[in-house]
């Protein structure tokens, strides 16, 4: 892979370990507010300082716990929204793709153009308002509008495999259609997937921080990098790096999911291999 | 002769869907007979159908129209179960060694997978016939544990020949199966597929397009042009004495050694393309090209008749 892709690995990797390890590296509780010490103003307090290195919010909650443990969420729901978006879409990509006729129509014919047609974070906000903020029904929008990229990558694939002679093969042997696709066609037609969740976990993190900043995200006093966007907003003047750090955490996990699904397609394609 | 065919074709049609409601007349009422035991060689250019005809007969496609009978059973009759136990004793072998193995998989599970699809043997009683079957196609046992990018054409070609023996066919359809290879691999394999006929007693339904390699390994040779079966005829006699101008040129167009030789043989070189499928022409579909072509040609279709016991074709220039 590589050199940014290699980067990218490293910075994902160490925001995971953050997040598995969040309660051990935190030096503070997240959740926490503290009133502010005698003599200390409010502009005082949101200063970083020897104590709290990446300064104090609006309640005394000490930011640097803050970012540590938004970084759960934010992991939590790269990782759990493409893992069922793409499990979504490779059933019915698989399905659309290998049966073809009636059943690719409606699919892909209908159901992926609707699903398209529709702004997607409108989407996920609508559903989240309806259903209630909480992790899980954050992570259920998104799946729910995530689904039709990987649907469409796979028909796409398994259009293309289903034609080689080793599928023939398959047939002429008498295998059952679920072993033709499982055995045959998506172990080769599963790799550009691979390249599609990487930059799908970017997404899924973009938009988790979108919705959390709306207050569709996850519910306080959950610490997530989106809802500490939000609450930094009204500081913006006085402290503007409540609003930074979250924001380089956002910046520097998407940028790390970008890195390695560039790297992941160039290593993959050897085509542009040199 | 003819109540003991293995395979028995009547009219066979397939038509395939094109776009503006045409149809392309893939196949278009072929029938022959192939006998137990033989080789049956079907000839013809790309696109002719010969590969459509080869893939109907193992309902890998299903034809528009006619009549399949292998060892006296309907195969359009049968029911999706029924056909899967008949795909026992129907295989193939494909033209391109390269798309006809799983890359992903291990030699091992290619050959030992129609075992595991018909629930046959134990793990250790499949890994053993496994073994065998790379022997009986002259591979080394041990090959099974390594992927298919690790081979040759030729090699994959006969890793593709073990799968298709697996379950001890009665009768396998070989769709060019040397096409894609080198010439002096090419021999190998066909002497490969012959010992394994007299060792298996298997029956071929041999596709090329070309009539050289067919003359060597089969029993009788049919000669298809535009999805209709022009020529059929014991091997040697078709060789010998051609009765169709289509026949005569694809004899002439086989390369010789000896340049000396090729002064006895009638010269009939064609010109022009193979007229589209999805509107083919007139009465005799050939006569666009035929050097022979007469007035009648253009609008009356030439039956398709035995003009030697044994040897058919479609030609008026044989009245």
């Amino acid at each position: 892979m590589n050199r940014l892709g290699k980067f990218g690995l490293v910075i994902i990797a160490i925001f995971f370990l953050v997040a598995l390890f969040a309660p051990l590296i935190a030096p503070y509780d997240p959740r926490v507010q503290t009133q502010a010490k005698p003599g200390q103003s409010r502009e005082e307090r949101y200063q970083p300082s020897r104590e709290h290195l990446l300064g104090q919010d609006d309640l005394g909650r000490d930011v640097l716990s803050r970012i540590i443990h938004g970084a759960r969420v934010s992991m939590q729901v790269g990782v759990l929204v493409v893992l069922i978006s793409a499990l979504i879409g490779v059933l019915i990509g698989a399905i659309s793709g290998y049966y073809g006729g009636w059943v690719d129509h409606l699919f892909s014919g209908f159901l992926f153009n609707v699903f398209m047609s529709f702004p997607s974070l409108l989407l996920a906000i609508a559903m989240v308002a309806f259903l209630g903020p909480s992790l899980r029904n954050l992570i259920l929008a998104l799946s729910i509008i995530g689904w039709v990229g990987y649907a469409r990558l796979i028909r796409g694939q398994v259009l293309k495999v289903r034609e080689y002679d080793f599928v023939t093969a398959a047939r002429a042997i008498g295998t059952s259609d679920v072993r033709i696709v499982l055995q045959h066609i998506l172990p080769n037609a599963i790799q550009p997937l691979i390249v599609q969740a990487s930059l799908g976990m970017a997404g899924a993190v973009l938009s988790e921080a979108s919705l959390s900043f709306l207050g569709l995200g996850v519910p306080p006093p959950t610490p997530s990098w989106g809802s500490m966007l939000n609450d930094a907003r009204p500081f913006l003047r006085d402290a503007p790096h409540l609003l930074i750090f979250p924001g380089i955490a956002v910046m520097l996990t998407v940028l790390a999911f970008n890195f390695v699904g560039d790297g992941l397609r160039e290593w993959l394609d050897p085509k542009q291999k040199r | 002769m003819q109540a003991q065919a293995l395979v028995e074709i009547k009219n066979l049609t397939k038509h395939f869907p094109a776009a503006h409601g045409q149809v392309v007349r893939a196949v278009d009422g072929v029938s022959f007979n192939i006998q137990k035991g033989e080789t049956f060689g079907l000839v013809g250019e790309s696109g002719c159908g010969k590969t459509t005809v080869g893939r109907c007969l193992l309902r890998l496609i299903e034809p528009t129209n006619g009549e399949i009978r292998f060892d006296g059973q309907d195969l359009l009759q049968l029911g999706k179960g029924e056909m899967r136990a008949l795909r026992r004793r129907l295989q193939i072998v494909f033209q391109d060694p390269y798309s006809s193995l799983n890359p992903r998989m291990k030699v091992g599970d290619i050959i030992g997978e129609p075992l595991v699809v018909h629930s046959i043997g134990n793990k250790q009683e499949r890994k053993d016939r496994v073994a065998d079957l790379l022997k009986v196609v002259k591979l080394d046992p041990d090959y099974a544990n390594r992927y298919p990018h690790q081979f040759s054409g030729g090699q994959r070609q006969r890793i593709g020949i073990a799968r298709a023996l697996a379950l001890n066919p009665d009768f396998i359809v070989a769709d060019e199966p040397v096409s894609a290879l080198d010439v002096s691999v090419q021999a190998q394999v066909v002497n490969l597929l012959q010992d394994l006929q007299e060792q298996f007693g298997l029956t071929y339904l041999f596709i090329s397009h070309g009539l050289a390699v067919v003359e060597h390994i089969s029993t009788r040779v049919g000669v298809m042009y535009l999805g209709k079966l022009v020529e059929l005829a014991p091997a040697v006699e078709l060789y010998q004495t051609p009765k169709h101008p289509y026949t005569q040129a694809l004899l002439a167009s086989i390369p010789l050694p000896d340049p000396e030789q090729t002064r006895d043989r009638a010269r009939i070189a064609l010109g022009g393309e193979v007229p589209t499928p999805l509107n083919p022409p007139s009465g005799c579909r050939f006569h666009t090209r035929c050097p022979y072509a007469m007035e009648k040609c253009k609008i009356t279709e030439p039956e398709f008749k035995e003009v030697a016991p044994g040897h058919f074709a479609a030609c008026f220039l044989n009245e």
